[in-house]
């Protein structure tokens, strides 16, 4: 995988914590789109590209949180094929919760890199 | 010392008073003897954060018995032990190492008065001096402090803690003390605001001086310091009309400091809320307008940082123009330069201003098309530029509770399947 398409990748899992961090809401379309791009970013050759496919998901659905309202938002509107992966997912990236920082606040658009 | 630390709080009470009957008496040679004065100095710190006013009120008057028993030539050595217990304490970065902050710790913070003014004057003090390590050390300590008290602690003590912060900005001193005590003005003027107003005069001056300056760390600094403080600006047209000004009868090689005064203006118009005279405005982006062909990517991206700036303050005729002229209807035949000066401009007015875009329906049906079309041009620069512009889209319209479109989504998230 090249060093643009690794690039193009961090875009989309940084703009989905930005979206996570920011809106009040997810609506059922975006996270039925998002998602499933996500789960298949967590299975990458790419090291760096699975982290932050793992940490957008894991920022997206609230999986720090019990019982997290999102996340059983996302199980409900989605295919079963889809939920099942998910699953899957979600159990592995519980593993290594502690690693994530759900608290920091993502450096989406760092304008003073343009210096 | 080990007996203050107990959670009892008679116990911690007695050991604290005694502590500090022992060292307010004590005689100069016992303290200074292998250094006992800077251990115990160091451990009163930790008291500092205690919400008992009894124990604090005493743990202060000892330490600055302290420092009044050993002077002030001998109250600098106390500076390295702080400036480390202070990071451990906050869970900060020391020489590299970042402590962890433990979660049962018991220091929370600066919430008493007199406790914060005692650190902050000995920094304070040490400051002055010869010994550039000493006073990086304390510049640093002061700083800790500030973001860890609460404003209400700081308001008291606004002209104690300011007026040093000051003269060091003002100060044509070592560059890298200089850089922290800007950003730490940043900082101030965000948890202070209002209550800085009778340094506004002298901070202006120094920061407008710092701007042209030749060290470009301490350029960037001053930027955002001057973002912070554009907001409490009671002439916001003459602070902005003196800033372009400056740049423009600047003795400094322009060139080299050109992307630093555009990052300037970027700081100040995101900031600001105030009405900006529509001279100024014309003035500024007659200004940018030539450098979007500047062969130096810094200042070309710069330049795109304010002329997106400019949509949030002018007029709906020239946000219009603007909008139709350099941010939508793009040329993808074009060279690569002018594309990406396009898509920063715009990523930079939806950040700023998507409001405007909504309003107009006719801009907002071609802002759908030029961000759909940057996410799938084959260039990876303008397709994360692009997944940019459609996040700063789609959360506007979740803010307001409006679904985005289904097809800015579908490109959106698509991105990744076409590059798997």
């Amino acid at each position: 995988m090249n060093k643009e398409s690794i690039e193009i990748k961090k875009a989309v899992t940084s703009s989905t914590i930005f979206l996570a961090q920011q809106s009040k809401r997810i609506p059922n379309e975006l996270l039925q789109l998002l998602v499933p791009h996500l789960v298949n970013g967590t299975k990458e050759n790419n090291r760096f590209v699975r982290i932050e496919s793992e940490k957008a998901l894991a920022i997206l659905l609230k999986l720090n949180v019990d019982n997290s309202k999102i996340y059983q938002q996302c199980l409900d509107c989605m295919s079963t094929g889809a939920v099942e992966s998910l699953q899957d997912c979600v159990a592995k990236i519980r593993k290594n919760i502690t690693k994530i920082d759900f608290a920091e606040e993502e450096a989406f658009d760092d304008e003073q890199k343009h210096l | 010392m080990d007996s203050s630390k107990t959670s009892n709080v008679h116990l911690k009470r007695a050991s604290v008073l005694l502590l500090a009957s022992f060292t307010m008496k004590c005689k100069q040679s016992i303290l200074l003897n292998s250094n006992t004065f800077i251990n115990v100095a160091v451990n009163y710190l930790e008291l500092f954060g205690s919400d008992d006013d009894f124990i604090v009120e005493h743990a202060v008057n000892a330490f600055e018995s302290i420092l009044k028993i050993v002077g002030w030539k001998k109250e600098c050595e106390i500076v390295p032990e702080l400036y480390k217990k202070l990071c451990l304490l906050l869970g900060e970065e020391y020489e590299n190492v970042s402590y962890r902050r433990n979660d049962s710790a018991t220091f929370l913070g600066f919430k008493n008065k007199k406790g914060t003014q005692a650190v902050i004057t000995l920094f304070a003090r040490s400051l002055i001096g010869n010994n550039n390590t000493i006073r990086e050390m304390s510049i640093k300590g002061y700083r800790m402090v500030i973001i860890h008290a609460d404003p209400e602690t700081l308001v008291p003590i606004v002209y104690t803690i300011t007026g040093p912060l000051l003269r060091i900005v003002i100060d044509r001193s070592y560059s890298k003390i200089r850089e922290i005590a800007t950003e730490l003005m940043a900082i101030m003027i965000s948890k202070l605001g209002i209550h800085l107003k009778p340094f506004f005069p002298h901070l202006q001056t120094a920061l407008n001086r710092s701007m042209i300056e030749s060290e470009r760390p301490l350029r960037i600094k001053t930027a955002i310091c001057l973002g912070s403080f554009a907001v409490l600006h009671m002439k916001p047209n003459s602070f902005l009309t003196e800033l372009l000004t400056l740049y423009g009868h600047s003795s400094q090689n322009r060139a080299e400091i050109k992307d630093t005064v555009y990052f300037t203006f970027r700081m100040v118009l995101f900031a600001m809320n105030q009405e900006i005279h529509p001279a100024f405005l014309e003035e500024l982006y007659k200004t940018i307008i030539p450098d979007k062909d500047s062969n130096v990517d810094s200042v070309r991206n710069t330049a795109a940082l304010v002329l997106g700036s400019l949509c949030k303050h002018v007029k709906d005729y020239s946000f219009e123009k603007i909008a139709n002229n350099h941010l939508l209807n793009v040329d993808f035949e074009s060279d690569i330069k002018n594309l990406v000066f396009q898509v920063i401009a715009l990523k930079t007015a939806l950040k700023d201003c998507f409001d405007r875009f909504l309003a107009n329906e006719n801009l907002y049906s071609s802002l759908q098309k030029t961000v759909i079309n940057y996410i799938n041009s084959k260039k990876p620069q303008l397709e994360v530029y692009g997944i940019k512009c459609a996040a700063y889209i789609i959360n506007n319209l979740l803010k307001n509770d409006n679904l985005p479109e289904k097809e800015l989504l579908q490109v959106f998230a698509k991105v990744r399947e076409k590059k798997r």
